[in-house]
This record gives structure tokens, sequence and C-alpha cells, in this order.
């Protein structure tokens, strides 16, 4: 077990560090960084006397040592529009968008979960054909349109919710709904997949000829079984939801990380970006982390060696 | 074959692909007006206006015909990247899972890298370093697209090639590579048809958020479903609803065409189903 998470953990310094070099190949692809730090009619003496200045005067293997020393000391360099050290700038944001995406997160449990046990029981009803249709639905629809149209029909029309801006609750319910149904048509479609399969095993059989009663067996026996693959979803899903947060935060105009980033990159403004990158991923690797320690307590089939 | 088309669900999502795809094709010959057409006189006319279906948008262009031709944006951006994608990631899946070692460690831990990073910043990221266009745009995805199949041909071949017919072609002399192209690529096409298949419907979303976003370099008058629902936005507020409302149905109408079929498909080439 501890082997296991040391182990898991030298994995989550290798995403680190392999993120950390994509972004570093990205700035090197994106040109002569000098062009976006000084005006394009500077003289050629000050351009030079600035790149020895930012050390881009040296070899690329050396600037990416350099680099990556930095990095592991939490220093990207700082914002080229703020002049604030570009990684307190993204985590300043991430509050916001861990609030955004945990309630994306949560509002696809609190949906996914019931309508996929619902499916589940209702086999062949028109009850299940209901759910599932939705379910496929959900998962059609992309976030950026479905955010349009919550803010057409609920901010819009019915005028009864916010549509942008962020301090209250109900700042939170529309961008929640368009971030998490995705999310949450995938959990119901693997939920009631999971719960299917499970009420056909041999344990619930058991348990049924034993006189366990109908509901008892659902919530005891076939649940608790099916939440293995539902917790793996959960894990997987969380770089979708970011990934939507990038896109429901510049809908709703969310003070997150996403919005951050997407305005850092069309100002080229490299180190929030690459700041963003390693943060992002980290969180992400150690997310992951956390979901397959987590099956040891669900599932004491799973042993790590 | 034919349990490729059974099915009520099966035949609703080959029938939304097929009506993509000839729109794609026709949409010179089923579009009312010339997409780019701007009547200013005719400025969001609301839908069921006198020769606007689906109304136009600010600058009168007519909101039917854009989607029609935007339909031709979507499918080849999606089928190119998809494209690229099989071929990069079944190359590396295939070698990864039959070399194993550590060539097999360094590309799955390459996978578990941009697997950690969500996908659109990364796609962003990537264009903003290459600049937009469209050839960016399609690289950029097709390469970032390469995760899925490798770890789907990788998984694959790693049960596959302890079989009894692949100890027997090792035996009969045939070079790696045959074993690889003839013997494996066969087994495990039905899966790539699979995974290929809802690809496209991600490539089709990532392609509207990019162009939403103004990032994906496709050229303003080339009539996109992402742009439109850009222009959307900004009328939004101003009444205009239709004309971010039917581009997102278009988009979600594919999808769900794709999603219906990719799920028989799946059922239909998994054999533990039958």
């Amino acid at each position: 077990m501890l082997a296991y998470v040391v182990r898991r953990l030298l994995l989550v310094a290798v995403v680190v560090w392999g993120a950390a070099t994509l972004a570093f190949v990205l700035l090197q692809l994106s040109g002569d960084p000098l062009n976006l730090l000084l005006p394009l009619d500077a003289t050629p003496e000050v351009r030079e006397r600035y790149r020895a200045s930012l050390g881009l005067d040296r070899p690329v293997l050396v600037q990416y040592g350099v680099y990556l020393l930095n990095a592991v000391q939490g220093d990207f360099g700082t914002s080229l529009r703020s002049a604030a050290p570009a990684l307190g700038l993204v985590l300043e944001r991430m509050p916001a968008s861990l609030l955004l995406a945990g309630a994306g997160l949560l509002f696809a449990v609190v949906i996914g979960v019931p309508a996929g046990v619902v499916a589940a029981l209702h086999r062949g009803k028109p009850l299940e054909l209901g759910v599932m249709s939705l379910a496929l639905l959900g998962q059609s629809i992309p976030v950026f349109w479905l955010g349009l149209m919550l803010i057409l029909v609920f901010g819009l029309q019915l005028r009864v919710l916010p549509i942008s801006g962020y301090g209250s609750a109900q700042h939170l319910i529309l961008p929640m709904i368009a971030l998490g149904t995705f999310t949450a048509a995938a959990i119901a479609r693997l939920t009631r997949n999971g719960v299917l399969q499970e009420l056909r095993s041999d344990y619930v059989r058991t348990a049924r000829s034993k006189g366990a009663h109908g509901r008892r067996v659902v919530y005891a026996h076939a649940l608790r079984n099916a939440a293995i693959p539902v917790v793996t979803v959960i894990g997987l899903q969380l770089g979708t939801l970011l990934s939507g947060a990038v896109i429901t935060e510049t809908i709703f105009a969310w003070p997150g990380v996403g919005r951050f980033v997407l305005i850092a990159v069309s100002q080229r403004d490299f180190p929030v970006v690459q700041a963003s990158v390693v943060v992002f991923a980290a969180l992400l690797a150690f997310v992951n982390l956390i979901v397959d320690i987590s099956y040891l307590f669900l599932d004491p089939r799973v042993r790590y060696a | 074959m034919r349990r490729l088309v059974r099915g009520p669900t099966a035949v609703v999502g080959l029938a939304i692909l097929a009506a993509f795809v000839l729109t794609a094709v026709f949409s010179p010959v089923v579009s009312p007006y010339d997409p780019t057409l701007q009547n200013l006189e005719a400025r969001l006319s609301p839908p069921g206006s006198e020769g606007h279906v689906l109304g136009t948008d600010r600058l009168g262009r007519d909101i039917l015909s854009r989607i029609l031709y935007g339909s031709r944006l979507s499918l080849l951006i999606a089928t190119s990247a998809v494209l690229i994608s099989l071929v990069l990631g079944v190359t590396l899946g295939m070698v990864s899972g039959y070399v194993g070692g550590w060539v097999d460690d360094v590309l799955m831990r390459l996978a578990d890298v941009q697997l950690s990073m969500p996908f659109i910043l990364l796609v962003v990221a990537i264009i903003a370093a290459l600049g937009a266009s469209l050839t960016n745009t399609i690289l950029t995805l097709g390469i970032t697209g390469w995760v899925i199949f490798a770890r789907v041909v990788r998984g694959e071949v790693l049960s596959l090639k302890e079989r009894d017919f692949i100890s027997a072609a090792h035996a009969l002399g045939s070079p790696h590579w045959r074993i690889m192209l003839l013997h494996l690529l066969p087994n495990v096409a039905g899966a790539l048809i699979v995974v290929a298949t809802l690809q496209m419907a991600t490539m089709i979303i990532v392609e509207a958020a990019l162009s939403f976003l103004g990032l994906s370099g496709v050229p303003p008058e080339v009539p996109s479903w992402g742009q439109m629902l850009a222009d959307g936005r900004e009328v939004l507020f101003f009444g205009g609803w239709w004309v971010a409302t039917f581009p997102g149905v278009a988009i979600s109408l594919v999808v769900l065409g794709i999603n219906l079929y990719g799920d028989t498909l799946a059922e239909a080439l998994d054999p533990r189903s039958r």
C-alpha cells in the first residue's frame, strides 16, 4: 500500500514535469518572446540588452534548466501584463474555479446517480427510455450552447437568475447546471449499466433467495458495487469538468483560472499560460491518485502491491 | 452486418449522420441563400420572416444557409482531425503494446501527461503558440487526439499478442511489421471504428468551442457553427435569440446522431453483448 502510494506520487511528479516541459516547448514554438515584451520599433541595442537581462541569449537547454529550477520553486516569472508573479495570479483564481467544478460535480452526482438507479429499476419501461434519452441528449449538448440557452431562458426571459458574475449562491446556479449536465448524463448512463450488471449477479440472487427485500437488495448490495465504475468516471470527468470550466467561466464571466488563462492566451501572456498548465496538471494528477486510492475502500478485492 | 443498422436508435443515428454528410456535400444546392450575402435591410429578422425560415443575423445573412454551409467546416475539421489521431494513435499504441518495455513506459507516461491537462486548455495553448489558422487547428486537434486510440490499441494488443495465432506467426518467421499489420490490426479494427466514431463528436464540439472563442483561425467569412454562436451571444441581449439558438441545435443534433450510432456500433462489435 505504502509502496504503491509512493510510486503513484512519483508518477504525479513525472506528469507535472512533463506538463512543465510541454509549456516550455510551447513558448519556444511561439517565436521570439521579445516581440511580446517590447514595442516593435525598439532599437536593436535595446532589444539585445533586454534579451541578455532576461537570460534569453543563453542556449535553449540552459534556459530550460533555469526554467525548471525556478518552476520547482514556484517561480514561473512575472505576468507580461500585470507585472505580478504568474503563479500567484493563477492560484488566486483557483478557489473560484474549484468552487465551480465542485458544484458542477455535485450537481452531476446528485442528478446522475438517482437517475441511473431509477432507470435500472424500471428496465424496459417508458421511464427508463425517458431517463436514458435525456441522458443521451445531455451528452450531446455542448456546454457553451447550454450556457447561452440558460442565460437566454432564466436570465433574459424569466429574469430569475443572474447571468454573470460571482459572489452569491444565485450566481453559481446557472454555471453549475451548464457545466454539470454532461457529467450528470455520463454518470446516469454508467450507474444504470452498473446497477443492471450487479442485479444480475450471483450474490444478488442469493440475497433475494434468502428473503432480502427488493429495496434492500438494491441499496445495500447492488448500489455499493455499482459505485466502483461510477467513482472511476467521476475521477475521469474532473478533467472534462475543468475543461468545461474554461468555457463556462468565459460565458458567465466567472472569475476563475479558466477565463483568466483564455485572456492570457489571447494576450500571449506566456508565463501565466505556463503556470496554469502546470497547476492544472498537478491538480488532475492528484485527483486521479485520490480516485485510485479510494478504490481500496470501495472494493475489498482491490489490493495494490 | 445487419446488426449495424438494426433498432430504432441505430436508424435515427444513421439518418442524422447521413443528413449531416449529405448537407455538407450538397450545401450549395440545398441552401436558399449565399451564406455570406449581407442584406442590411433584413438585419436580425426573426425566424419565419419572409424568405428566412430561421431568421437572419446582425448583417442580414440567412441563418439556415449559414448552418447548412457550416456543416462543411465541421465535417472537414472533424474527419481530418480524427484521421490524423487514428493513424498516430494506432501506430504508437501498436508499438507500445507490441514492443513493451521502456518504449511502452515512455509512451504511456506521455499519455498520462497529456490526459492530466484539460483538453481545451491544451489545444488553446498549442494554437496560441503556433498561431491560429485552419491548418494549425486541424493538426493540433489531430495530434492531441492520439491518446484514446493508442490506449485502446495497446490494451487489445497486450492481450492479443499472447494468443496462439500470434505465436504461430512468429514461429513461421513472420517479421514484426507483418504481424502488426496483418494479424493485430484487423483484430483491433472493430474497437477502432467505435472510438473513431465517438471522437468525431468530440472534435466537432471542440472545433465549435474554438470558433466560439475566436481561436480556431477559420477566416471570418467561412460559415462556422461556433462562430455563429459567438455572433449570437452578442445579440442575445438585444432580443436576437435565434442567432445563437439554431446553430447550437445543429451541433447538438449531429453529436446526438454520432452518439446514437456509436452506441449501436459498440454493442454490435462487442462480442460480450451478443
